[in-house]
């Protein structure tokens, strides 16, 4: 006659061995996740999309110190040790900017005209390639992955510059009439003086940031076309 | 035509058990089956040999169903079966439950602001990845330790006869390959998936489920306690005297003849006949009386009671599976075992509704995927009705219910035959007492002493219990007994003569006493005027009262009658207080019986009928539209015990009235009718209560999961909230059954 056992009748050591070997499966699992590049499957399209957006007109990209494109008078860019944006000053002059009430990793250059928001990388990505913005960004991103994100309602990629402001790019630029995107947390802003509703070219709104978080953010948009 | 009980293993709800009813029903030769899912039980009534009993057992595992073996059929070992089982069950919940908590926080912590605890590397947002594999690493072992639930569900759906396991199964399933599909979307760069992995639902849905199982494990153990208390009630070893030496030895090793020492505060070892000695017996546990009964040489005694006051010995008559606890163990378990007439809507039910609940949710998932959601929305629709429907409350609203009631009827000394005597108890609006035993002790007592002006009682009882000391005749025996135990001395007497229809004479002391009716007394030349309306008095009240002379003197006269019991009186007014008719049918004649009505207060009285007229009778009551329930003790009211609705059987009855009888009153008091009654009532109510739950549960619950409420603007359910819900509604229906064991009756 068939029979069917019972996995574990009265054997509870058993089952505390099977919960323990299962949680530590999964613990491992996660510590070997954490660290493979295989599975940072934002990343690697990130990369890949940053590259092909980069590479449209009217960008500007530029090699210096280390990588910078430039769109519409805003510039992005990351050298082996830092993430940046410059932006025009004067919107956020005429909005009420007060340069000495801005926060740590932002600065104003008044002579030159340029607001700056600049974050150190945690681990330097040593000498990047003249020649490959996309590799280099690889190098940036293989380094420090934490630094990108996937901005799903919008159907972007970012990367963040600290706590203060994204640079996004669109996943699909042929499907997307905001090919890139420059957000700023709206909060350092309004307690240096700016009246975050009133910069000029930018839009104060809220903005789906996924898994049910909203945000307000402060965004300027271009489309490559 | 036999009966055979198989033990079926694997059953988890109605459809199963419908199931199983269904194959052994097609066996050739087959003519009832009827499975209890409670008791896992299948009683086949079939018309065959040996051959046909294992073509039941082929039917039942070409069925996808467990025969259990015969080792497996033993107390101890279903005992042990059902300990395994729920321990296995809670290992399983405590394994799935630890995995699932932290795969939920995984899934939904950063939906409800709790995505900071999220290690950043498995953050859905930016290593999505990673995020969908550590849930279905977490996913995959719950899958495993719940497998018998998806082999369960699948062998269902491969015999056409899908069960509430198929419905986890094909849900839980869906909600896994969609999660799959998802995760190969991610790697393939469609990152928002994330938002559509179902690993947590699954895993859910099977920690909840066997977590059900478990409650409802623990909960159906304790339906059956009433059994394991009468087991428990068998003292394990016993005092035997052999070769004048006394040993201790296992009880079970008893056998019929061995005499049995017994000592006070100890349990009596088995039935048998009391030797030497005297004491005084706790017999409540097994009659529900409460009073210790007086056992005196040549008294039985009964196995398991308790003996309260001195040692005695006795010889045992009965042994193992003869005994009287044996044979009430027996009695309870087949009760417990059979279905009740109501059970059948269920029944019923539950065979077309897997097939239809499945139609259900493929038809409103197609539905909403018509109506513009996407595919995500119907899927979480398709999988939250299959949880939501599972019919197991259904399968365990009748046979909990009955199982606890019978058993805590058992516990009060009241035994049901079966689910279907249970049920037709509460419908009883007529109840038909025996007289002789049932409402009277049964045994003549003297009520009267009348003593002729001058005279005295005690010289009077003296003279005609002396006289009456050699006869055989029952009123006799009442006189002699009184005097006895009015501690009176009898005087010598010789030359008695008892003469039919008149009465008695024994010379007494030298002088002759006599004892008779008026017709004995005037052919004696005793003038008996002065007494004659006092005699007229005792008739007129239902006793038989009988002249006393002393030579030509009239000395008074000793009435005897059946008296009424103690609690005869207070049983008919709980009856009546019930909305129940009374009435007593006797062989007496009109004016005893009208006496003893009176002082019950009976509402009608059967008198002058014949032992053989009595089912008659019964007949007469049922042809008027009543129904009626008889409480008798002897063999003459089998046929009516037979006849009626329900037949009852009181004081331990005879073994043909108990044969005869659907429900056997341990006790000797007629208000174990009432109690029995009120047990019935509350039995049926809370089955009634059981099935509205799990009937309404559902009508309720597959509406709202196939997004009724969504479509008026309201919520839709969430597959998580539909197997939480299911859990409970099993949990509750047996909880309410257990409320059985605390009513008071």
């Amino acid at each position: 006659m068939r029979r069917e056992m019972d996995p574990t009748p009265g054997r509870p050591f058993r089952s505390v061995r099977t919960v323990s070997m299962s949680l530590a499966a999964v613990l491992v699992l996660a510590l070997v996740l954490a660290g493979c590049a295989g599975t940072d499957v934002v990343g690697r399209d990130a990369v890949r999309t940053f590259g092909a957006v980069m590479a449209m007109e009217p960008v500007e990209p530029d090699f210096g110190d280390g990588w910078q494109v430039t769109v519409e008078g805003v510039s992005f860019g990351f050298t082996s040790d830092r993430v940046f944006l410059d932006l025009p000053l004067a919107p956020f002059q005429e909005a009420g900017l007060d340069p000495g009430r801005l926060p740590e990793g932002c600065e104003a250059d008044t002579a030159g005209g340029r607001l700056r928001v600049a974050a150190s990388l945690d681990k330097p990505t040593g000498a990047l390639d003249p020649d490959d913005l996309a590799g280099s960004l690889s190098r940036l991103v293989g380094m420090n992955p934490d630094i990108v994100g996937y901005h799903a309602a919008l159907g972007h990629y970012n990367v963040a510059i600290g706590e203060l402001a994204l640079f996004e790019w669109a996943e699909d630029p042929s499907a997307n009439d905001k090919d890139v995107v420059i957000a700023l947390k709206p909060a350092p802003l309004a307690e240096a003086g700016v009246d975050v509703d009133g910069i000029a070219g930018f839009l104060h709104a809220e903005v789906d940031m996924g898994m049910g978080e909203t945000m307000k953010l402060v965004l300027m948009t271009v489309d490559l076309g | 035509m036999a009966t055979h009980t198989i033990r079926v293993g694997g059953m988890t709800c109605a459809s199963c058990s419908r199931a199983v009813e269904t194959a052994l029903g097609r066996v050739p030769g087959v003519s009832r089956a009827s499975v209890n899912l409670a008791t896992e039980k299948a009683s086949v009534t079939f018309n065959g040999g040996p051959e046909t009993v294992a073509h039941l057992k082929a039917a039942i595992v070409d069925a996808g169903y467990l025969v259990l073996e015969a080792d497996e059929t033993t107390r101890d070992a279903e005992q042990a079966r059902r300990d395994a089982e729920r321990k296995s069950l809670r290992h399983r919940f405590l394994l799935s439950a630890i995995l699932t908590v932290p795969l939920l926080f995984l899934a939904m912590g950063p939906m409800v602001g709790l995505g900071f605890l999220v290690p950043a590397s498995l953050n859905p947002m930016r290593y999505p990845l990673n995020n969908a594999l550590v849930q279905l690493a977490l996913t995959l072992p719950v899958l495993f330790v719940n497998r018998r639930l998806f082999a369960g569900g699948v062998r269902a759906l491969l015999h056409r006869s899908p069960n509430m396991e198929s419905l986890i199964a094909i849900g839980t399933s869906a909600a896994l390959v969609y999660s799959l599909l998802s995760t190969v979307s991610i790697f393939r760069g469609a990152f928002d998936r994330v938002d559509h992995l179902y690993f947590e639902t699954s895993a859910t849905i099977l920690t909840l489920v066997v977590l059900g199982r478990f409650l409802e494990a623990r909960s159906k153990g304790r339906t059956s306690e009433a059994v394991r208390k009468l087991m428990g009630l068998a003292p394990r070893t016993a005092r035997v005297l052999r070769d004048g030496i006394e040993q201790e030895i296992a009880a079970d090793r008893l056998q019929v003849g061995d005499l049995v020492r017994v000592r006070p505060g100890e349990r009596i070892p088995t039935d048998g006949i009391l030797l030497e000695g005297g004491t005084s017996v706790d017999e409540s546990m097994l009659t529900g009386e409460s009073l210790p009964v007086e056992k005196g040489p040549g008294d039985p005694v009964v196995g398991a009671s308790l003996n309260t006051f001195g040692t005695f010995v006795f010889r045992a008559t009965r042994v193992g599976s003869d005994t009287v606890l044996a044979q009430i163990i027996r009695m309870v378990e087949e009760a417990q075992g059979s279905k009740a007439p109501i059970a059948k809507l269920a029944d019923i039910v539950s065979g077309y509704f897997v097939p239809i609940v499945l139609g259900i949710a493929t038809l409103s998932a197609a539905a909403w995927l018509v109506a513009g959601q996407d595919l995500d929305f119907a899927l979480t629709v398709f999988v939250t009705v299959l949880v939501i429907a599972c019919p197991c409350a259904l399968g365990l609203a009748t046979p909990t219910a009955i199982m606890t009631g019978t058993g805590r009827a058992a516990e009060a000394g009241l035994l049901f035959k079966g689910g279907e005597a249970l049920e037709i108890t509460h419908r009883v609006d007529t109840v038909v007492f025996d007289k002789t035993g049932t409402l009277t002790q049964g045994k003549p007592r003297v009520t009267d002493l009348v003593s002729a002006p001058g005279g005295s009682a005690d010289i009077l009882l003296a003279l005609a219990a002396s006289a009456e000391h050699g006869s055989e005749h029952p009123l006799g025996e009442a006189i002699v007994r009184e005097a006895k135990e009015k501690g009176i001395d009898l005087l010598p007497a010789d030359g008695f003569r008892a003469l039919p229809g008149r009465g008695i004479e024994a010379r007494v002391d030298g002088t002759w006493i006599r004892l008779g009716n008026r017709a004995w007394m005037t052919e004696c030349g005793i003038d008996v005027d002065t007494l004659e309306g006092e005699a007229s008095r005792l008739s007129d009240a239902g006793r038989t009262s009988m002249y006393v002379a002393r030579d030509r003197d009239l000395l008074g006269l000793v009435a005897v009658a059946d008296v009424v019991k103690p609690g005869s009186a207070e049983a008919i007014r709980r009856l009546r207080e019930a909305g129940i008719r009374t009435a007593m049918i006797t062989g007496d004649n009109r004016r005893t019986a009208d006496a003893i009505a009176r002082e019950v207060g009976l509402d009608l009285v059967l008198a002058d009928v014949l032992p053989q007229d009595k089912a008659r009778e019964i007949r007469r009551l049922q042809a008027e539209g009543r129904r009626v329930a008889m409480v008798g003790d002897g063999i003459n009211d089998a046929p009516a015990l037979a006849q009626a609705d329900i037949g009852m059987a009181i004081g331990s009855g005879t073994d043909v009235a108990v044969e005869s009888a659907d429900v056997v009153l341990m006790g000797n008091d007629p208000g174990d009718v009432s109690r029995a009654i009120a047990i019935s009532r509350a039995t049926l109510r809370n089955i009634r209560q059981n099935l509205f739950w799990a009937f309404g549960y559902n009508l309720l619950g597959i509406p709202v999961a196939a997004g009724i409420l969504y479509a008026f603007d309201g919520p839709l359910l969430s597959p998580v909230l539909a197997a939480a819900a299911m859990a409970f509604s099993s949990v509750s229906v047996v909880t309410n059954a257990l409320r059985l064991n605390r009513i008071r009756i």
